[in-house]
């Protein structure tokens, strides 16, 4: 699905004179999540409202 | 022209316990520097205000000076003008988070959690600050509000988000002020600015009544022009309330890390002004010992995918309805958070989930760890706005320990051949917010950077 879908997809109506822009931003955006998959041995994930500076199963 | 304000909290307590002072003169300095480089007729006003509450400022300070010569006194914010950021709700006015997306009777005018802190310690509000719209965007200067500027130099940003409440404290305005940071921005204006901010522990302030960026993340936390101030505005916000702390810099073990292979760009003075904040840590009696961050990139890009995803959730029904009435940085920058799939998002958070454990590790081979809060000083409006915003933004080092979540202080380390200010970050343990201001008191004693002052006005 190209941005053009998916901003359509979510309900969001750009101008065209902002398309370009935003569709690099989103694309380098993207981009820069694939360092994330690097170390496939990370530990699960840690949620947003929860503090875990000690204990051991939610960091 | 009008007495300005004392150059610190303390001094201000000071003064006011003597009889040499009172809490309706300080508040009326407040009002007449505020009016006379901010004033909103003013078309070089500095725009750190969005709107003040001089009135009720004025009637705070009158019963602050009340309960004083009663015998009550509330400790060292008693009676001390105080600016808040525009994220947070007051009872005296609307909250806009600089923007005209918002609706400003969000928390229908109660008081945020952190201001309530603020008034039961005595301290005077005295109006709520300019931001980076939602704390995410730049400066727009279509829209209806103030442009937040340096007051080192009107032509350059004041850094953001928090960058009304950094320029409010440098330029003399109030003696501290609020503020947010989600990747940077309490650290950013106050680097930027020339004074000193804290990113406090994630967690350790309650965030009621602050407009969220990213839940993962968001964090409240003073701004003042020294550490010793941040610490007396800490102890008035904090959940587990501390005393001011005095730290001994001998025998600390400090751990470094330039990131000038990780950097965008970097300022003239900038290497060596970092060099020299070392060698005074070093001079003092620290142990200085190279200690490269852990998962730098992974961490940093963590924050970006986390930050973008959650400020996403949070506004995608209004970027539907009312999406021009955004500014138009923030409307695409948000958008960014359609880049990521729910995968991403896991894994974001299982970067942070390990950031955690390598951050306990690094503090038990150091008790704190220094590295560079930008290796630039604030840019232009014109260079932010019409220019390679990553030359910016990849030379701003902060959401890094965003994403830990460990206390993080941003202070002042010199000037760049510009005269800009330039700032390192300090950051410790997890809960060891006055541990670490403790720790850039020490380094301010040793320096006076933080006591530098724009000639502004």
């Amino acid at each position: 699905m190209s941005v053009q879908d998916q901003l359509a997809a979510a309900g969001l109506e750009v101008p065209p004179d902002e398309l370009d822009g935003i569709v690099a931003w989103i694309e380098g955006s993207r981009a820069m999540a694939q360092v994330l998959y690097a170390d496939p041995q990370l530990p699960p994930p840690c949620s947003p409202g929860r503090i875990a500076w000690t204990g051991d199963s939610d960091d | 022209m009008t007495e300005q304000l004392p150059d610190s909290i303390a001094e201000a307590a000071a003064a006011l316990r003597a009889g040499t002072t009172t809490a309706v003169e300080l508040v009326e300095r407040s009002i007449a520097r505020a009016e006379a480089v901010d004033g909103a007729s003013n078309p070089d006003r500095l725009g750190a205000y969005i709107l003040r509450f001089d009135d009720q400022a004025r009637a705070a300070a009158a019963v602050a000076d009340q309960e004083l010569a009663a015998g009550q006194d509330r400790g060292p914010l008693h009676g001390i003008p105080i600016a808040v950021k525009d994220l947070l709700t007051t009872s005296e006015g609307p909250t806009t988070a600089q923007s005209s997306a918002q609706d400003p009777e969000w928390g229908d005018r109660q008081d945020a959690a952190v201001v309530s802190r603020l008034r039961r310690a005595g301290a005077v509000i005295t109006g709520k600050t300019s931001l980076s719209e939602f704390a995410c965007g730049f400066p727009d200067p279509d829209k209806p509000f103030p442009v937040p500027r340096n007051p080192w130099d009107l032509n350059r940003w004041a850094g953001g988000s928090s960058g009304g409440s950094a320029s409010a404290v440098a330029a003399g305005l109030v003696l501290g002020a609020i503020g947010t940071d989600t990747g940077g921005s309490v650290r950013i204006p106050a680097g930027f600015c020339g004074v000193t901010g804290l990113k406090t522990t994630w967690g350790a302030i309650s965030t009621d009544g602050c407009l969220p960026l990213a839940w993962s993340f968001d964090s409240i936390g003073p701004i003042a022009r020294s550490a010793e101030d941040c610490a007396l505005v800490l102890a008035a916000i904090a959940d587990d309330a501390t005393a001011p702390a005095t730290i001994d810099l001998r025998g600390l073990r400090i751990g470094v890390d330039r990131l000038d292979t990780m950097t965008a760009a970097t300022d003239d003075g900038q290497p060596d002004a970092f060099a020299a904040a070392l060698a005074v840590l070093r001079d003092a009696g620290a142990e200085i010992v190279e200690l490269p961050l852990p998962d730098y990139v992974e961490v940093t890009a963590a924050n970006y995918v986390i930050m973008l995803s959650e400020g996403y959730a949070y506004h995608l029904p209004a970027l539907r309805s009312r999406w021009q009435e955004y500014g138009r940085s923030t409307r695409t920058l948000l958008s960014g958070g359609l880049a990521y799939t729910g995968a991403d998002y896991v894994q974001a958070q299982r970067v942070r989930a390990r950031s955690w454990q390598r951050a306990r590790a690094l503090f038990t081979e150091v008790d704190l760890h220094v590295s560079p809060m930008a290796t630039v000083g604030a840019p232009t409006l014109h260079d932010l706005l019409e220019g390679d915003q990553s030359l910016v933004f990849g030379s701003l080092h902060t959401p890094y320990w965003a994403t830990v979540g460990c206390p993080t202080a941003a202070v002042p380390i010199g000037l760049t051949s510009a005269g800009m200010p330039l700032s390192l970050q300090i950051a410790g343990p997890p809960g060891q917010d006055a541990g670490v201001l403790a720790a850039a008191a020490a380094y301010q004693r040793e320096t006076g950077f933080h006591r530098l002052r724009p000639a502004l006005g």
